[in-house]
């Protein structure tokens, strides 16, 4: 027993380690999953959500890429929230912490996502920093759009104004109205749901101008 | 395995592929001329008429064909084929199924055979593009006047390649025959003439089928290939194939061409041969049947998402013309989830998701996967997009 002892609970150790991983692990290639193992660890020390790490993975098998770009998309995400967790300060939710790294991704800066937390001390950011990528990723140039959520978060806004100008924005940028004008526009206090004139308007049989005309 | 009886599990194969995400009764009629040369005969020039029914339900397929096959002389001969197969509830991975299969054959109206087996399978289903089944089945085949039992176990794998679609299949067949026979003999005592004497003869014949089957289909074509070997027991074996496709002529006619060998039909004592055929096929709506339904025509439209009072959201894609609408995304682990089919070509998903941006894709009839239109596309760094989708608290 002496003998064995040892081997005994190395293999209890494994056991245990096995048991303790995450079962949608066993979806991914050997490498890939020792990788985003590794990552999961340095993030659960960090205080950094583990979930962003596993769903990119996840995203890359579930798309067949190959392990290598796999690997390297996991990696880049891992540094995305540890940026997210430094710019947001301690406290921060998981949920704004991913949503910081992947308004990161999108383009925003560190120190808006730091400007953003000083201006909404108290409330939560998702969804703040989701519009914020939403909007970046919609053509909004960084700046603008970093401008406008600051600028909304000053007011202070509700989560549901930030949802509105991201709607209303989409619906202008669907018309034609250039992806910048519309969010500044939007922020400087046309009311949500109001119609931005754009030229091309004017050309349309039967519409007139579109100065004074409402909304369709 | 026949030609005939291919077609049939290549419906049945689809239903399931497709998770026969609705229901619907597909009907057609196929018109056609070819050459056979069956194993005792010289080749013979044949003309066909095969109306076939097809309903497709949530999770219930059930078919019947008939065929009428004219031969030189003025000889004709029928078959008739019905099918029907049963899904469980996803559990998981596994589903269960379900199936039985009758199958009559007349030819000259005096040799008449048929075959009726039953067969229970495990099918499990991996990323809705990927599965393999195990099962067991048990059965009779009638040969005009005898039979016997049928027992069979078999195996498949399956996977979607793209626009085409990879099946694997190994079945081991047991039939156990009985015939009997009947002889006159003299007999001795006076004042009678001959006696007659039954001797029952039984035998056991194992074979395995196994088979490769490449399905594809690109906007109006559709192209099937199979390769399959028959080994019996303590016997040879044969080689089997076939190479078939068809053209969407217009949105309820096509042309549809086959050619390829089939094995001697154990069960049922029928013979094999070579066939070569071609045919056009009406159908009663558009589109065409299962296995020929562009896949490239439906696509995603649209995407339109709604907070519920439940708490859910409730995600609706437009997709004319599909039949299968899938979606993945970091809420669901990217697994794929099949949309439930709702009115006028629009799918639907009830999710309970909290307020924050996700992810997500969406594909249609196992295409590719893309950005649902209505969405903020980003890329994905997989070489692909994803769909930004921002719900509200």
């Amino acid at each position: 027993m002496t003998r064995f002892g040892p081997a005994v609970l190395v293999l209890a150790l494994v056991a245990a380690r096995v048991d303790a991983q995450d079962p949608r692990l066993s979806r991914l290639d050997r490498r890939v999953q020792s990788e985003v193992t590794n990552l999961m660890d340095s993030a659960r020390s960090l205080g950094i959500p583990t979930e962003p790490v596993i769903d990119k993975a996840l995203e890359g098998a579930a798309k067949r890429a190959p392990n290598d770009r796999i690997i390297n998309v996991v990696r880049s995400r891992f540094r995305e929230l540890v940026a997210a967790r430094g710019a947001l300060g301690s406290g921060a939710m998981d949920a704004e912490v991913i949503a910081a790294a992947d308004a990161l991704h999108a383009g925003a800066s560190p120190q808006v996502i730091t400007a953003l937390r000083t201006r909404r001390p108290n409330a939560p950011l998702t969804i703040p920093l989701a519009v914020l990528a939403d909007l970046i990723a919609r053509g909004v140039p960084a700046d603008t759009a970093s401008s406008a959520i600051l600028a909304l978060a000053t007011k202070p806004a509700t989560d549901a104004e930030f949802a509105d100008l991201r709607d209303d924005v989409e619906r202008d940028i669907a018309k034609g109205v250039p992806p910048a004008i519309t969010t500044a526009v939007r922020t400087r206090g046309v009311p949500p749901g109001a119609r931005i004139p754009i030229a091309t308007d004017a050309s349309t049989p039967g519409r007139g101008t579109t100065t004074s005309s409402p909304k369709p | 395995m026949s030609r005939r009886r291919l077609t049939l599990a290549s419906l049945l194969f689809t239903a399931l592929a497709a998770g026969a995400a609705r229901a619907q009764v597909v009907g057609t009629l196929g018109a056609g001329t070819g050459r056979i040369t069956y194993d005792d005969t010289p080749r013979l020039t044949v003309v066909s008429l095969t109306p076939a029914v097809m309903f497709e339900g949530e999770r219930t397929t059930v078919s019947g064909l008939a065929s009428f096959t004219r031969f030189d002389g003025g000889i004709w001969s029928a078959q008739a084929i019905a099918a029907g197969s049963r899904f469980t509830e996803a559990r998981g991975l596994f589903r269960g199924e379900l199936s039985a299969q009758m199958e009559m054959n007349s030819h000259r109206g005096t040799l008449r055979t048929a075959q009726a087996i039953a067969q229970g399978r495990g099918h499990l289903v991996g990323a809705g593009d990927r599965g393999l089944w195990l099962g067991l089945g048990a059965g009779h085949a009638w040969r005009s006047p005898d039979g016997g039992a049928l027992r069979r176990a078999d195996a498949g794998a399956w996977a979607q390649l793209g626009a085409a679609t990879l099946r694997l299949t190994a079945a081991h067949n047991t039939v156990q025959s009985k015939t009997r026979l009947v002889t006159a003999a003299p007999n001795m005592e006076a004042n009678v003439v001959d006696t007659r004497s039954l001797s029952v003869t039984n035998e056991t014949v194992r074979y395995v089928d196994t088979e490769a089957h490449l399905s594809w289909s690109h906007a109006r074509v559709a192209i099937d290939a199979a390769a399959g070997r028959r080994s019996v027991r303590h016997g040879g074996h044969t080689d089997t194939w076939l190479f078939g496709g068809s053209v969407m002529l217009t949105e309820r006619l096509a042309l549809v061409g086959s050619t390829g060998t089939s094995a001697f039909d154990i069960a049922q004592g029928l013979p094999g041969g070579r066939y070569a055929t071609i045919a056009l096929r009406v159908t009663t709506r558009a589109g065409g049947p299962l296995e020929l339904r562009s896949r490239s025509r439906a696509t995603a439209r649209g995407m339109e998402t709604w907070r519920e009072q439940d708490g859910t959201v409730l995600l609706v894609v437009h997709a004319p013309r599909a039949r299968r609408v899938e979606l993945m995304g970091d809420f669901t682990d990217w697994r794929p989830l099949v949309m439930q089919r709702e009115a006028d070509d629009h799918f639907a998903a009830r999710i309970r998701l909290p307020a924050g941006s996700y992810r997500i894709n969406v594909r249609v009839d196992g295409g590719t996967w893309m950005a649902p239109p209505g969405t903020t596309q980003v890329a994905d760094e997989y070489n692909g997009a994803a769909g930004l989708l921002v719900i509200g608290s």
